[in-house]
């Protein structure tokens, strides 16, 4: 065994060597100098850094994957979603500052938590194993439990918190139980290794594994019929943290399941694209429906992030030809969009009080007090929904053609009648936004000094959505690169 | 009849033993208990249904409230010891793994050294209750602005 790492290794290595110098820095600061804006500061310097180093790991793989260990992999693929994961969660560290800076109690550890659930996501955009697979993913999931009750004095967080950890448990143990079906059956653990031994295992045993690892992951990406926390750890969750779940977590783990399908090449059987497949239509169904008779905001775009990856399991269950790229640019668009949506109703709540807003009364006539803020949110709702020149419509368009190209016609009418009522609620909240108000409440609210980055990031996710939706060539350029052979 | 003696002979004598023992430790079970319920006298007290043990009440009050320091500590010690049974799997192949792993091994107790001055300054190590020290602080704040 050569344990000797060679530069291009170590350099390859870079982005979580970083990620994980910043939990240990970020911790020490915490102990020696408990002060807001200092570990708010510290974690976004080196999340940074992560991003830039990934640069010199670009050029160090000139194009081929760089293989670290068996239970690694560098690739474009892995660079790319690196990349949209860091920056998403730096997106999401400028909404926390927002918020968290009207909690009483002690708001540094959340940096801390927030550095390392997107180590464990940046783990799993690389792995090619289902070790590293699944240590990324309870490195991303255990700091969400405490994220997620992260105001202890709130029982509401705590509850929700709760919710999470146990059922997320179960959802891990659920997993861990595929695995070690699939390990029993081909004596593998590595993606490839194991779709070389698929044929010689007995294929009940692999399909029970296949279906627990499915319903673990499907936990995770709060597909129907593993959907029943997503709403209610949503709205208990603080808004922040809540973006966090409706993105990072959720697109890590879509990353990797997608290299484990395409590795596996799970494509080429039909009872488990038929899962997939009933999935997805469930979850675009169910997700929409249930979004209708929702008066909380929060639980509303709970509801709307189930159906969109609903949508987004199209592209897994039509994979080759463009299916990656129909995939990258879907997601790219989704994280955007709910960045954006989450981000709004941060920093409607922010700095954080008793409360979120999350009553879609009490957004009424927003816009008469907070009309950029409104108008972001309009924004991202339209590109939700899909309508064209928002992002939303480019992700949309992309996963339809792929699906017509592969003929996948049930799944289209799930998409389209999802849309359609998908348009009802999306627009019942916009709608309130334009409400009219009596004149004298109609002041603006001054924007606190500390909401400003919030305010530039969210400026600049709307302009992301507009960009993308006009002119999405660079990005769709940028994602071919990133795409993965099919074997 | 031939297709249960041939049944019996196919499973063999482990199976047809095992099945015997089991079924004698559910007649066991079930002979004890239907046999004293109904040969066994009856009595009515106040204590009667509780346990015992040796003449002692076994079960302490339901209510018994530790103090949530105790989970903390057990907490950390048990995170501790796990991380400290990596360095086992270390020390048995030191050799093998080279300066490589020697490197990771000083970065894995490196972090783990950083947790504990964590642990350390956040106060979560201190027995004393931080509420009691706050009042100790302010009694002394007060006794200082007096001086004055």
């Amino acid at each position: 065994m050569n344990h000797a790492m060679t530069t291009q290794q170590l350099t390859a290595l870079l982005p979580l060597i970083l990620a994980t110098l910043t939990t240990v820095v970020v911790m020490l600061t915490i102990a020696f100098k408990r002060q807001h804006r200092l570990v708010a500061a510290m974690t976004v310097i080196g999340l940074n850094l992560a991003l830039l180093s990934l640069g010199p790991v670009l050029l160090a793989a000139n194009g081929e994957p760089i293989e670290l260990t068996p239970l690694l992999i560098v690739d474009g693929y892995a660079i790319f979603y690196m990349g949209l994961l860091l920056v998403t969660a730096l997106g999401v560290l400028t909404l926390c500052h927002a918020y968290f800076e009207g909690y009483a109690g002690n708001r540094e550890e959340l940096y801390l938590l927030l550095a390392m659930a997107t180590l464990g996501a940046l783990v799993m955009a690389c792995s090619r194993h289902f070790a590293s697979f699944f240590i990324g993913l309870e490195l991303l999931s255990i700091p969400l439990y405490a994220m997620v009750a992260y105001p202890v004095r709130d029982s509401r967080a705590l509850e929700g918190g709760m919710k999470y950890l146990v059922l997320s448990g179960a959802a891990s143990a659920f997993m861990l139980f595929g695995i070690a079906l699939l390990y029993a059956e081909t004596g593998a653990l590595g993606f490839a290794e194991i779709a070389a031994k698929l044929s010689a295992g007995r294929p009940g045993i692999l399909l029970a594994g296949a279906a627990m690892i499915l319903s673990g992951v499907a936990f995770k990406l709060s597909a129907v019929p593993f959907h029943l926390w997503t709403s209610d750890v949503y709205e208990a969750a603080p808004a922040p943290v809540s973006a966090f779940l409706a993105t990072v977590s959720k697109a890590a783990m879509f990353v990797v399941v997608y290299r484990l399908f395409v590795n596996i090449g799970l494509f080429r059987h039909p009872l488990a694209l038929d899962a997939l497949t009933w999935v997805a239509v469930a979850s675009m169904v169910v997700g929409n429906l249930l979004a209708l008779r929702q008066d909380n905001v929060k639980r509303i775009l709970a509801y709307s992030s189930i159906a969109q990856f609903g949508y987004l399991l199209v592209a897994l269950v039509a994979s080759g030809g463009r299916a990656t790229e129909a995939a990258g640019i879907f997601l790219l668009t989704y994280i955007v969009t709910a960045l954006g949506v989450f981000g709004v109703m941060t920093l409607v709540s922010s700095p954080m009080k008793d409360r979120d807003v999350e009553h879609i009364e009490q957004l009424r006539g927003l816009f008469w007090k907070r009309p950029y803020l409104s108008s972001i949110m309009t924004t991202m709702l339209l590109s939700l929904a899909g309508i064209p020149l928002t992002a939303g419509f480019v992700g949309k368009f992309y996963l339809i053609s792929v699906g017509v190209d592969t003929r996948q016609w049930l799944l289209m009418g799930a998409v389209v009648a999802g849309s359609a009522i998908g348009l009802y609620y999306y627009l019942r909240v916009m709608i309130m936004m334009f409400q009219p108000i009596p004149v004298r409440e109609r002041v603006s609210e001054p924007l606190n000094w500390v909401q400003q980055s919030g305010g530039a990031m969210l400026m600049a996710a709307m302009a992301l959505v507009l960009v993308l939706g006009v002119y999405p060539e660079p990005f769709l350029q940028l994602i071919r690169s990133a795409t993965l052979a099919l074997r | 009849m031939d297709a249960i003696v041939a049944l019996i002979t196919r499973l063999g004598p482990e199976f047809w033993s095992t099945a015997l023992y089991v079924v004698a430790v559910f007649a066991i079970c079930a002979i004890m208990l239907i046999g004293s319920a109904l040969l066994g006298g009856k009595s009515q007290a106040r204590a009667r249904n509780e346990p015992f043990e040796s003449g002692v009440v076994s079960a302490s009050p339901e209510r018994l409230r530790l103090s949530a320091k105790f989970y903390l500590v057990a907490m950390f010690f048990v995170i501790f010891d796990v991380e400290a049974l990596f360095l086992y799997a270390y020390a048995v192949s030191a050799k093998e793994v080279g300066w490589m792993g020697w490197i990771e091994v000083a970065v894995f107790i490196f972090i783990l050294t950083a947790s504990l001055v964590y642990l350390a300054r956040i106060g979560a190590l201190d027995w004393t209750p931080h509420q009691k020290k706050r009042r100790a602080a302010r009694i002394a704040a007060q006794a200082a602005g007096k001086s004055e």
